[in-house]
């Protein structure tokens, strides 16, 4: 398969995952390995200075896993610039998933402000995956603002709805210049490959891995299904047909 | 010297990141401070000085998606 680089990085791996949710450090860590991913996602928090701890990150440091700080929980583009500037203080990397999603109730990205910090990052010299809508033209200007990839929603975070944005994440993907990763909604394996045999670059997952009943066999079938999507995408699929057409001989052999 | 930590008011010996950052029993790896809006990388941590009443910020990576 094609190798998929984003900010000068070959990725080992087409599936991006979350760490989000799961039980315990242990179990992320195991589903992360079973993943095989070499991207995941963190947040940033403040630190309760009584009560540290820095467990999780310690799980995760794993060979090959590189650390995707995220921006959740700013409210416009002013505090996601701060954000991904402490994140990259704090992480050493110039990567950042940016999100910016004020409506608690649905999750949806405020594309305004998303574009606004795309520019300002990219112009610092982060490497920027927007998480955004399923905007075929928000994906255009993002692109033109220096977006290194960009990252529509197949559905609302954690719903596990699967790709309800279907018809417009084709029209990213045939129109994208820059990588398209299909981010949040995707609830199982099978979706996950359909965005991979659609031609999705890479799929980002992490609710239906950490709240299956066995996140680390999830997490590999998550690693399997984006390998054959992907498998599938670069063979070409076959024509779809409205009439039968015979795959054995119609010789009728038995009444000549 | 007093100032604000993550909105908890903290009292210290010193008067540098530096100094504060060693008196919160914090382990500092993956650890980003603000002092105010302006992020002070580690490497400046102990010649950066602090003033009374002083707002800052101790981040640091957590789950998330």
């Amino acid at each position: 398969m094609k190798d998929l680089t984003i900010g000068g990085r070959t990725m080992r791996s087409r599936l991006f995952v979350g760490t989000g949710k799961f039980a315990s450090d242990e179990i992320m860590a195991r589903a992360v390995e079973a993943t095989g991913s070499g991207l995941v996602t963190v947040a940033l928090k403040r630190i309760d200075i009584k009560n540290d701890d820095d467990g999780m990150l310690r799980a995760l440091r794993m060979p090959g896993v590189e650390l995707l700080p995220n921006t959740s929980g700013v409210r416009n583009a002013e505090e996601a610039v701060f954000a991904a500037r402490l994140a990259r203080e704090a992480l050493g990397t110039d990567f950042i998933k940016l999100e910016i999603h004020p409506d608690q109730r649905y999750l949806m990205p405020d594309a305004v402000e998303t574009l606004k910090a795309c520019e300002e990052l990219a112009r610092d010299g982060f490497v920027v995956m927007p998480y955004i809508h399923a905007d075929p033209v928000l994906c255009k200007r993002l692109e033109d603002a220096g977006a290194a990839c960009v990252m529509p929603l197949g559905a609302p975070i954690g719903s596990n709805k699967g790709l309800a944005t279907s018809e417009f994440l084709r029209i990213i993907i045939e129109q994208s210049n820059v990588p398209v990763v299909v981010d949040a909604g995707i609830g199982t394996p099978s979706q996950a490959a359909a965005a991979m045999e659609m031609g999705a670059d890479a799929v980002l997952v992490n609710t239906a891995i950490a709240v299956a009943g066995d996140p680390v066999a999830m997490g590999r079938a998550f690693a399997m299904a984006v390998e054959a999507g992907r498998m599938a995408y670069e063979a070409g699929a076959a024509p779809v047909n409205d009439r039968a057409s015979a795959t054995s001989p119609l010789t009728a052999f038995l009444n000549d | 010297m007093r100032v604000n930590v993550n909105n908890e008011e903290v009292e210290f010996d010193g008067t540098t990141v530096g100094e504060l950052v060693t008196s919160l029993s914090i382990s500092v790896a993956g650890c980003a401070v603000a002092v105010g809006t302006k992020i002070v990388p580690a490497s400046s941590w102990h010649s950066f000085v602090l003033n009374d009443g002083d707002k800052i910020t101790i981040i640091r990576a957590t789950q998330g998606g």
